[in-house]
């Protein structure tokens, strides 16, 4: 199990968030005659972060991640199959509060198998998502690798009147994504799936050297905007691994890969792309009529994780924002990554509101329990975006602060934006270590955070260190 | 289990004592000063331990003067099962029976009570309590004076909810539940003149007990506020007639129901809902109303065939507006067709209800009865 877990966790997870496993390797280095002609003009300076802040600016309460239920795979076995079969990857993905008040919550693992959770974090049911192959057999040498199966869930905004929820879901390995429809009904959790509707299928164009780089960046947790769409992250698929980077899908508006898009939750209207030159945005969140993503960056060691930010115009969108990928990964002005060989025109690309180098070790530096690491050593990273939080439970610290955290690095931060999506503090918040998984707000306005990855998933609590009793 | 004889019963006694500020008056009769409710001779608390009382003091109990009440419940205490007829979800051997807070002992009470479940039994499971079980609960009995509602607030810190059903011991008859995590739970159930129902506070889970307030206010009914009230069929917020609720809360289709002989072809796009079945959702779509009368004794099979992906439910009830003693099947989902069977006799009447599931459940179906034998 350690072996496999160590292998997974080393080969499969880092490759398929933060992967470089099909980034080809025949790419022309920009040369230096095409960086000085860049029109984006670095800074005097050369930071490996965007800009550093005193976030907030009053010292914050004392906060403690509480471990409040931990899984392992016998408690949670395979259903996929028909017969409950204890699985050595729970793989979790998502977890979502049903939005009535109740404290239930549903688990997402990645596996295949969807987890309902009462208000105190105990299992009362579970539901597995077909698959003619199983999902799971996710890992390598199995048929899945992690990146595929279940992504994430989230509940129509009208769930009390019509019972709705959607699963976004790569059923079959190197496969497309797709996001089904479901209907609750806790009385018949067993045959859930029989109520599945398709919604929206992005299929996958099998073009690659080595179409095992298919597995890859699918993008995950679909959300509800304002404006009532199902909106979708979606990567670039790892589409043509190995091949040219004019295969790559993100720029082209006649592909959804790479695209943030929204679509009409009864799968009737047509979907819109509402953003493209995305490259693996696993999490997003919205503020207001914001939408925030986190956008995984690219291969180890000087690629950047991103934060970026749109805001949504309900109308069909006459032009469509390029947030960058492939042409300018991470800040435009970074020309060291200007990897296309191609001067770049910053002009046309959205830069992201924030973000770090994968091979800075400052969030790292800053986590205290943590500690400093040795130099060089630090070049992984996946961000994972939490929520713009609204909410009344810590005394107004984190009122407006987009949390997020590093699936890898395992540090939690805030960032805090001002109205027009500048970042005006950043900090760290607490410490978890790996693995972060994914973050969402509890009935009892609390941040709650999924953690784990191949041998268990654990439900943590952000708390107040209430002060000792006098 | 044992029993603290006086440290749990004191707060029981402060429970049931305080106040009644906020009572309907029109809502108020009984005994004494006057009590929104009619409490059970067991179980009242006696008006001396009522706090901050008034001419129109609400929850006093018929019941004995103070103290009484207490010495009443401790000596009626047994561990043995009680009488009362127990039911799936509750204990099958109560520790409880005939404790003050009990069934066999409830409280009562209206206006802001306040107690403590630490040393209550756990005999009871509401619905909307953990699957695995709930927590120890004190009951309250209440009698309704007039047609109206009863509105529950409560408030504590741990994790307790509030239901309310007809039959103490009869899980079956709950007519309400509220147990949610955060900022305590409301609950308003119906209840009419003359009816007697039991509100249960208790644990969510068996870890969750302690102290509560609750606060109990009752509501003449009145129809058009959009709220179901005792003696009310429906009530859409408004007085008007023609929308499938007429100006006196009544369902209109219930007045003039389709007849049903054998197969029928309906839509419910366009008609109104304003009834509720037991196994729709909570919010829950129009509904079609038929009436079948069985030429013979016998069994029946009903069956909705939605003509598109309509997600029915179908339920048949003796009475046209009362849920209570309906048969309800909900076994599927988008286009699955629902069926029930029943047995009736000859020239028995009941009603029909093709229902959507959730709000935006509305189309075409046809529904066909048969006789199975």
């Amino acid at each position: 199990m350690a072996d496999r877990a160590a292998l997974l966790a080393g080969g499969v997870l880092l490759s398929a968030l933060a992967c470089s496993s099909e980034a080809p390797r025949d790419i022309v280095e920009p040369s230096a005659a095409a960086r000085a002609d860049s029109p984006a003009t670095p800074p005097a300076r050369a930071p490996t972060q965007l800009p550093q802040f005193d976030f907030l600016s009053t010292p914050g309460p004392e906060l403690v991640l509480t471990k409040l239920a931990e899984f392992t795979p016998e408690d949670l076995p395979d259903l996929s199959l028909g017969t409950p079969t204890p699985h050595p990857i729970l793989a979790p993905s998502d977890i979502e509060f049903f939005p009535n008040d109740s404290g239930d919550a549903l688990l997402v693992l990645s596996t295949g198998l969807i987890v309902w959770l009462d208000r105190n974090m105990s299992v009362v049911s579970s539901f597995p998502v077909p698959s003619s192959s199983s999902l799971s057999k996710l890992g390598p040498g199995d048929t899945f690798r992690d990146n595929e199966g279940v992504l994430g869930l989230t509940f129509h905004p009208d769930f009390a009147e019509n019972g709705y929820f959607y699963l976004h879901i790569v059923s079959e390995p190197r496969g497309g994504v797709d996001i089904w429809r479901l209907r609750w009904k806790p009385h018949l959790v067993d045959s859930l799936w029989d109520s599945a509707k398709l919604i929206f299928r992005n299929d996958k164009p099998q073009i690659a050297t080595n179409p095992d780089f298919l597995f890859n960046h699918n993008g995950g947790n679909p959300s509800f905007g304002p404006d009532g769409k199902l909106y979708v992250a979606m990567g670039d698929g790892a589409i043509g691994g190995g091949l040219p980077w004019s295969e790559n899908q993100s720029p082209k508006l006649n592909s959804f890969w790479g695209k943030l898009v929204r679509i009409d939750p009864e799968g009737i209207d047509a979907p819109e792309i509402v953003a493209k030159g995305l490259r693996n945005p696993f999490t997003h969140t919205w503020r207001g009529d914001e939408v925030f993503w986190g956008d995984v960056g690219a291969t180890d060691g000087d690629h950047w994780e991103e934060i970026n930010r749109i805001v949504v115009d309900p109308a069909t969108p006459s032009t469509v924002p390029d947030y960058g990928w492939p042409a300018a990964p991470g800040p435009c002005w970074d020309a060291s990554l200007a990897w296309t060989g191609v001067p770049l025109d910053c002009s046309q690309y959205v830069e992201p509101l924030h973000g770090y180098r994968k091979d800075d070790s400052t969030y790292l530096d800053e986590d205290p329990e943590t500690g400093v690491p040795a130099p060089g050593t630090v070049n992984r990273s996946a961000i994972i975006l939490g929520p713009a939080y609204s909410g009344g439970a810590y005394d107004g610290y984190f009122d407006d602060v987009v949390l997020y955290g590093d699936l890898i690095q395992g540090w939690i931060r805030g960032i805090l934006f001002n109205e027009e999506g500048t970042p005006i503090a950043d900090r760290h918040v607490v410490h978890h270590g790996k693995w972060i998984t994914g973050f969402t707000i509890g009935p009892d306005d609390k941040i709650y955070m999924l953690g784990g990855f191949v041998e268990s998933s654990a439900i943590f609590r952000i708390d107040v260190v209430e002060p000792p009793a006098e | 289990m044992k029993w603290p004889r006086r440290s749990a019963l004191t707060g029981i006694l402060l429970s049931a004592g305080i106040g009644a500020c906020g009572a309907d008056e029109r809502f108020l009769s009984g005994s004494g000063d006057g009590g929104a409710f009619v409490g059970s001779s067991s179980g009242g608390v006696g008006t001396d331990s009522a706090i901050g009382g008034n001419g129109n003091q609400a929850g006093i109990g018929q019941g004995g003067a103070a103290g009484s009440a207490v010495d009443s419940g401790a000596d009626a205490r047994t561990d043995g099962g009680p009488d009362a007829a127990t039911d799936a979800g509750d204990s099958a051997s109560p520790d409880g029976a005939g404790l003050l807070g009990s069934c066999e002992q409830p409280l009562t009470g209206v206006g802001l009570v306040s107690g403590d479940t630490s040393a209550m039994p756990n005999d009871l499971d509401p619905t909307c309590a953990s699957p695995q079980g709930s927590g120890n609960e004190i009951v309250y009995e209440i009698t309704a004076t007039e047609n109206g509602r009863i509105e529950l607030a409560l408030q504590s810190s741990p994790d307790l909810g509030v239901s309310v059903r007809r039959d103490c011991r009869d899980a079956t008859s709950e007519i309400g539940c509220a147990d949610t995590r955060i900022g305590g739970e409301v609950l308003s159930t119906p209840v009419s003149s003359g009816q007697t129902v039991f509100v249960v506070v208790d644990g969510f889970s068996s870890t969750q007990s302690g102290a509560y307030t609750l606060d109990v206010t009752v509501k003449t009914a009145m129809c058009g506020d959009d709220a179901l009230d005792g003696g009310e069929e429906c009530d859409d917020g408004g007085i008007d007639p023609g929308d499938g609720c007429s100006g006196s809360c009544a369902v209109e289709a219930c007045t003039t129901p389709r007849v049903l002989t054998d197969t029928i072809n309906g839509d419910t796009t366009s008609s109104p809902s304003v009834m509720h079945t037991s196994c729709a959702n909570s919010l829950s779509g129009p509904e079609d109303v038929y009436q079948f009368i069985a030429p013979t004794s016998g069994n029946y099979q009903f069956i909705v065939t939605p003509a598109g992906d309509t997600d029915f439910v179908l339920a048949v009830r003796p009475a046209c507006a009362d849920a209570a003693l309906e048969e309800c099947a909900d076994a599927g989902f988008d286009a699955d067709p629902e069926t029930r069977d029943v047995s009736l006799t000859a020239n028995e009447s009941v009603f029909v209800i093709v229902e959507g599931w959730g709000v935006p459940d509305a189309g075409a179906y046809t529904l066909q009865v048969s006789s199975s034998g």
